[in-house]
C-alpha cells in the first residue's frame, strides 16, 4: 500500500501531495500539466479545464482537451516513496509536431526543501553533480527562471517554447532530472522524466521541471511519457545509483 | 510601535549595480557562476533629491490602509486584521499592485529602483547597506540552523543596518517592490528577505528575485517614497 497521498483539484491542474514518509510535515503541489502540446504552440491549463477522479489504490486521474488540437490522460500514482505521473497525449490538430512536450510543475515551496535562491538545486552536467548556481545562466527579463537543455533532446535554442523564455544557457546539457536536496543534506526531491526534453526552475516559488517529451508526433498519434517524483532519505549520489538502475536516464 | 518618518536623499550620481571585477570576486567567494550576478551592470545615475520611508510599511500601517479604504488585506490575516503580534512587523503576501495602490493612498508612490539602490548604499559603492563586509547581526536573513523557523523581524530591530542615510531594514525581513518593471508582469524586488540564505543575495545590487508582480509571497513587502519640494 502506498503511503504517498494523492488528492487532484478539481477543475485545476493541480494535485497535492502529502503524508511524504520522508518529509512528513510537507505537502507538495504539482501543476500537471501547466502546458502541453506542441513544443510551437503548447496548450496552457487555463484552456484545459481538468478533470480529476480517483481510480482506486490512492491513484488519480486526470484528463483534458482541446478540440481539434490535444487530449491527454494522465494518470499518477504514489508508491512508498516516489510517484509515477504517466501521460498519455494524443495529437488531434492536423500538423505533425516537431517536438511534443508536457510542463511538468513540481513545487516545492510548501516543505522544508524551499530554495529561492537555487542553493541546494543539483543537476548532472558532462558527468559531475552541480548546483544550479554553479552554472552559468541567462538573466532574462523574468530572472527568477532558468531552463536547460538536456542529453538526447534538441537545444532548447531550437525548441520554441523553450527559445521563448530567453533563459537558456547554451553551453549547458544537463541530464533530464532536477533534484532540491533538504538543508539536513540527508533528504531529497527530484523530478525525472524519461524522455525529457527540457529541465525547468522558477527561484520564485521553488519549483522544479523536468519536460517529458513525447518526441515528433503526427496527426492523429497518441504517445505515453513518464515523470517519477522522488522523496529519499539518501544523499544525491545514492539516489542517483537507484535513479538510474530504475530510470536509465 | 515605530513612527515610520520620512528621510530625504539628497540629489546627486552614484554607481548603480557592480562593477565586472567586483562580480568575478563575489562568484569566486560564494562559488556562484559569474552569469548570476550578470544583471546587475554596473553605471552612473543621477539621482534627483526625494524622500523615501525610514522602514518598511508594517502590517499596523497596511491595516490602516485596509481599514481606511476597503482595500482587501492579505490572505494570511484572519477576519481581515494582522495578527497582534505581528504588528509592527512588514506586511507581507502583497502583490507590487497592491504596494502601489497603498502608496497612492499616502499620497506617494514607490521607488524606482536607482532610488531605492541609492538609499541603501550611499555614494560609496558599498555592497551592504552598513558597509563592504557582511554583518550576521546587522539584518533579518535566513541564519538558519538556529533556534525555530526564520520569519520576518519587526521592523528597526537591526540599528546597525541602518544605511548611510539612516534607513533601515534596506535588505533581509523583507523583498521590496520598486516602481520598475522588467517586462509590463515582471516588477523589480530588491534586497533579499527573511528566507535568503546567501550573503551574495543579500547585497544591495542583487535583484534576481523580481518576479511576477501580481505574485503575492510571503517575502515581498514594501515602503514607499515621494518628492520632496
Amino acid at each position: 500500500m502506498a503511503s504517498i497521498r494523492v488528492e487532484g483539484v478539481q477543475g485545476q491542474m493541480a494535485a497535492v501531495l502529502s503524508n511524504v514518509p520522508a518529509f512528513p510535515n510537507d505537502r507538495f503541489v504539482l501543476g500537471f500539466p501547466e502546458a502541453i502540446g506542441d513544443a510551437a504552440r503548447a496548450i496552457w491549463f487555463g484552456a484545459l479545464k481538468p478533470r480529476w477522479r480517483e481510480i482506486g489504490d490512492g491513484a488519480w486521474e486526470s484528463a483534458g482537451e482541446m478540440p481539434d488540437e490535444l487530449r491527454y490522460r494522465l494518470v499518477i500514482t504514489p508508491y512508498e516513496d516516489y510517484v509515477d505521473a504517466v501521460i498519455t497525449l494524443t495529437n488531434c490538430s492536423h500538423r505533425v509536431w516537431q517536438n511534443s512536450m508536457a510542463f511538468n510543475c513540481f513545487n516545492c515551496g510548501s516543505s522544508v526543501l524551499r530554495d529561492n535562491e537555487c542553493l541546494r538545486h543539483w543537476v548532472r552536467v558532462k558527468g559531475k553533480f552541480q548546483r544550479l548556481v554553479e552554472l552559468p545562466r541567462v538573466f532574462s527579463d523574468r530572472p527568477t527562471v532558468q531552463l536547460y537543455s538536456v542529453e538526447g533532446a534538441p537545444p532548447g535554442a531550437q525548441i520554441p517554447f523553450v527559445a521563448n523564455f530567453k533563459a537558456t544557457p547554451a553551453d549547458v546539457v544537463a541530464e533530464g532530472w532536477m533534484a532540491i536536496v533538504a538543508p539536513d543534506g540527508k533528504r531529497l526531491a527530484a523530478t525525472v522524466s524519461r524522455p525529457a526534453l527540457f529541465l525547468f526552475q522558477n527561484m520564485e516559488y521553488s519549483c522544479i521541471h523536468s519536460a517529458p517529451s513525447f518526441g515528433t508526433m503526427q496527426p492523429g498519434q497518441t504517445a505515453k511519457a513518464l515523470t517519477r517524483l522522488y522523496f529519499v532519505r539518501q544523499p544525491l549520489g545514492k539516489w542517483y545509483e537507484r535513479m538510474k538502475r530504475e530510470m536509465e536516464v | 510601535m515605530v513612527a515610520n518618518e520620512w528621510i530625504v536623499i539628497p540629489e546627486g550620481t552614484f554607481i548603480m549595480g557592480t562593477s565586472p571585477e567586483e562580480v568575478l570576486r563575489l562568484a569566486r567567494q560564494y562559488r556562484h557562476h559569474p552569469s548570476w550576478l550578470s544583471g546587475e551592470q554596473s553605471r552612473e545615475v543621477y539621482v534627483p533629491s526625494f524622500a523615501i520611508q525610514k522602514y518598511p510599511v508594517t502590517n499596523r500601517e497596511y491595516a490602516e490602509f485596509c481599514r481606511a479604504t476597503g482595500y482587501p488585506p492579505p490572505l494570511h490575516w484572519r477576519g481581515g486584521t494582522p495578527p497582534e503580534e505581528l504588528l509592527d512587523h512588514p506586511v507581507v503576501f502583497v502583490s507590487q499592485e497592491d504596494a502601489e495602490a497603498y502608496a497612492k493612498w499616502l499620497g506617494a508612490r514607490l521607488p524606482g529602483e536607482a532610488e531605492w539602490e541609492k538609499a541603501a548604499r550611499g555614494t560609496d559603492r558599498r555592497l551592504y547597506p552598513w558597509g563592504n563586509r557582511f554583518d550576521p547581526d546587522a539584518c533579518c536573513w535566513n541564519r538558519q540552523p538556529r533556534n525555530g523557523m526564520p520569519n520576518t523581524a519587526p521592523v528597526g530591530s537591526f540599528p546597525q543596518g541602518a544605511s548611510p542615510y539612516g534607513v533601515m531594514d534596506m535588505v533581509g525581513n523583507v523583498a521590496e517592490w520598486c516602481a520598475d518593471r522588467l517586462n509590463p508582469a515582471v516588477g523589480v524586488l530588491k534586497g533579499g528577505c527573511w528566507l535568503t540564505r546567501s550573503p551574495l543575495n543579500l547585497r544591495i545590487a542583487a535583484r534576481n528575485m523580481s518576479g511576477w508582480r501580481t505574485n503575492r509571497s510571503d517575502m515581498y513587502g514594501f515602503r514607499c517614497a515621494k518628492e520632496v519640494r
